[in-house]
C-alpha cells in the first residue's frame, strides 16, 4: 500500500518538498520529547484519538486535558466527556499534572446551550457546511440543534458519528464550539433534553437557501481560478475506518464506470494509523493499489500549510482543510465526480 | 473621541492604529503563513476574514469579539509574542475565550512582550471603532477611541 506516499504525488513541485524538509527537520525531536512525556505508540499521530483503533477513547463524565479542536467537541458531544477548549501548551500540563482548572465545560451550567438551531433543510445538510453555518454564528456558545434528527435517526451508529464527527471539526474551525448537542441524538440531549437549553437562548434557523449562501461565501484564492486541480484530500478530520472503506469503494467504482485505470487527480485518503493498519490485507487495501490512491496517516492541514503549496490547487471535501489552506472545497459528491471523471461521459 | 470600559485581562497602557475584525478572529488562520514565511509585520493571512485580510498585525491595537478555531490559538499567540510581531493590544468585545486567554497570558508570562489586553468593551465599542482610528488604552480598562 503506497502509505505516506505524498511527496512522490507532488514530485514536479521539488520546491515544496524542500519546504517539507525544513518543516519537519524538528519532526524526531518532538517525537523524543512526546514519548518522554507519555506517547503511547509511534501509531499515536491522528486527530482522531477516540476511535476505537486508536484506543484513547474516553467515557461519558471523564474529566479531559485535550487539544485539537476537532478531537474536543467529539469528546463532549458525541461521547459525553467534560473538556475545555485551553490550549495546546495548557493541555500539556494538564496531561502532566493530571488536572485542569474547573470552568466553562467542566461544570454543568457550562454546558447548557445558548443558542437554538433549527435546522429546516429538504435534505441531509453536508455535515462541514452546517457544521461552518454554525460555528460562523455562534463562535464558542453552546448550540442545541433541531431537526438532525429527522435526517440522522435517533442512534449513535457509526455513519451517524462519522457524520457528527466531520460536523463538529467545522463548528471548531470556522467559530469556537467545544459542545454541541443533538435533539433526540446526542448522549446529554437524550438524557436531559431541553432543559439543557438555558433563558433566553437565542434561535438560528437554517434552510436550504441559507446552507448555499455559507458555501458561497467560501473565498477561492487560487492564482487562477480556473485551474487543474493537481491534488485531492479526503479526510481532515482522519476518515473512520467505514469512511475510508466508502471512499475506496466509491472512487474505486467511480474509476471503473469512467473507462479509466486510475483517478482523473491524485487523491489522498487520510485516516488514523489504528484505521490504516486495520484495513491491511482487505479487499479494500487492494483496490486503493490498483487504482493507484494514496493512503496515508498524515496530518493534510499541515501538509498544505505553507506558502509553496498555497500556490498548487488542491481539492478537498473538508470544511476545516479550506478554512486554513488553500484547498478549494467541494461537496462528496462533486469531488467524487471530479477525481472519478464519473458522470462525465 | 468616545471612552469604553471593560475588564482588565492583561494590565498595561499603549496607543496604536486599530485593526478591527467583527467576525471571529482565528488566530491560527490569521498567523500561520507569517509565521513561515518570517513576515516581521505579521500580515493576516485568514482569507475569510475580509475585515483584516492581507493587513499587518504587528504593532496594531486588534479589536475582535473574541478568537475562533484551533486550540493551537495560545500558542500561535504566544509565539506571535515570543517573535516579537504581536498586536499592540488585544481589546474584546466579548468575555475574553479560553483560547485567547491562554494566549495572553503565555505570552505575559514568558515573554517580555507587552500586550495590554482587555476584554468585554461591549458591542457597541466594534461597532464604533474603525480600522484606522486611534486608539488608547488606559489603566483601569478604559479604551479611548479618536475619530
Amino acid at each position: 500500500m503506497p502509505l505516506c506516499g505524498i511527496t512522490e504525488t507532488l514530485s514536479d513541485v521539488e520546491s515544496v518538498r524542500a519546504v517539507h524538509k525544513f518543516m519537519y527537520s524538528e519532526q524526531k525531536r518532538y517525537e523524543k520529547q512526546l514519548s518522554k512525556l507519555g506517547l503511547k505508540s509511534k501509531d499515536s499521530f491522528s486527530c482522531a484519538c477516540y476511535f476505537d483503533e486508536q484506543g484513547n477513547r474516553p467515557k461519558k463524565g471523564d474529566i479531559l486535558s485535550w487539544a485539537e479542536s476537532s478531537a474536543v467537541v467529539y469528546a463532549n458531544s458525541v461521547l459525553g466527556a467534560r473538556c475545555n477548549r485551553n490550549s495546546g501548551i495548557i493541555e500539556l500540563f494538564g496531561s502532566i499534572l493530571g488536572c485542569v482548572p474547573k470552568f466553562g465545560l467542566l461544570t454543568d451550567e457550562g454546558r447548557k446551550a445558548t443558542w437554538k438551531v433549527e435546522v429546516k433543510t429538504t435534505k441531509l445538510p453536508p455535515a462541514q457546511v452546517l457544521g461552518s453555518a454554525i460555528g460562523m454564528k455562534v463562535m464558542e456558545d453552546v448550540p442545541y440543534v433541531y431537526g438532525l434528527s429527522d435526517f440522522l435517526g435517533k442512534e449513535l451508529s457509526p455513519s451517524v458519528c462519522d457524520y457528527l464527527k466531520n460536523f463538529g471539526a467545522a463548528t471548531a474551525s470556522n467559530g469556537a464550539v467545544g459542545l454541541y448537542h443533538i435533539d433526540e441524538l446526542t448522549p446529554e440531549a437524550v438524557e436531559l433534553g431541553e432543559s439543557l437549553i438555558a433563558d433566553n437562548a437565542r434561535t438560528y434557523v437554517i434552510d436550504d437557501a441559507e446552507i448555499q449562501r455559507v458555501i458561497d461565501s467560501y473565498p477561492i484564492i487560487w492564482k487562477n481560478k480556473d485551474a487543474k486541480p493537481k491534488m485531492c484530500f479526503i479526510g481532515c478530520p482522519h476518515l473512520s475506518k467505514s469512511e475510508l472503506k466508502g471512499w475506496i469503494h466509491d472512487i474505486y467504482e467511480g474509476v471503473k464506470e469512467s473507462g479509466k485505470k486510475t483517478t482523473m487527480i491524485p487523491t489522498v485518503l487520510t485516516a488514523a494509523p489504528g484505521v490504516l493498519d486495520a484495513i491491511r490485507g482487505s479487499k479494500e487495501e487492494s483496490m486503493a493499489e490498483e487504482i493507484h490512491l494514496t493512503l496515508s496517516y498524515i496530518c493534510p492541514l499541515i501538509y498544505c500549510d505553507n506558502p509553496l503549496v498555497h500556490s498548487v490547487p488542491i481539492i478537498t471535501n473538508s470544511n476545516k482543510l479550506r478554512t486554513y489552506t488553500s484547498c478549494r472545497f467541494y461537496e462528496d459528491k462533486k469531488i467524487l465526480q471530479m477525481i472519478t471523471g464519473k458522470g462525465r461521459m | 473621541m468616545k471612552e469604553f470600559k471593560g475588564r482588565v485581562v492583561i494590565p498595561g497602557q499603549c496607543s496604536a492604529t486599530a485593526l478591527v475584525s467583527h467576525g471571529g478572529f482565528n488566530t491560527l488562520a490569521s498567523y500561520q503563513t507569517s509565521f513561515l514565511t518570517g513576515d516581521k509585520k505579521a500580515t493576516c493571512s485568514d482569507q475569510n476574514n475580509p475585515d483584516i485580510y492581507k493587513k499587518p498585525m504587528a504593532g496594531v491595537a486588534l479589536c475582535l469579539p473574541q478568537t475562533i478555531g484551533s486550540t493551537t490559538g495560545g500558542m500561535i499567540l504566544f509565539t506571535a509574542a515570543d517573535y516579537g510581531r504581536q498586536p499592540a493590544c488585544m481589546l474584546f468585545a466579548n468575555p475574553i475565550d479560553s483560547i485567547g486567554a491562554a494566549g495572553v497570558l503565555l505570552a505575559d508570562i514568558w515573554t517580555e512582550a507587552k500586550m495590554p489586553t482587555i476584554d468585554s468593551l461591549g458591542e457597541e465599542f466594534l461597532s464604533y471603532v474603525k480600522n484606522g482610528m486611534t486608539v488608547n488604552v488606559k489603566d483601569g480598562g478604559i479604551v479611548e477611541v479618536d475619530d
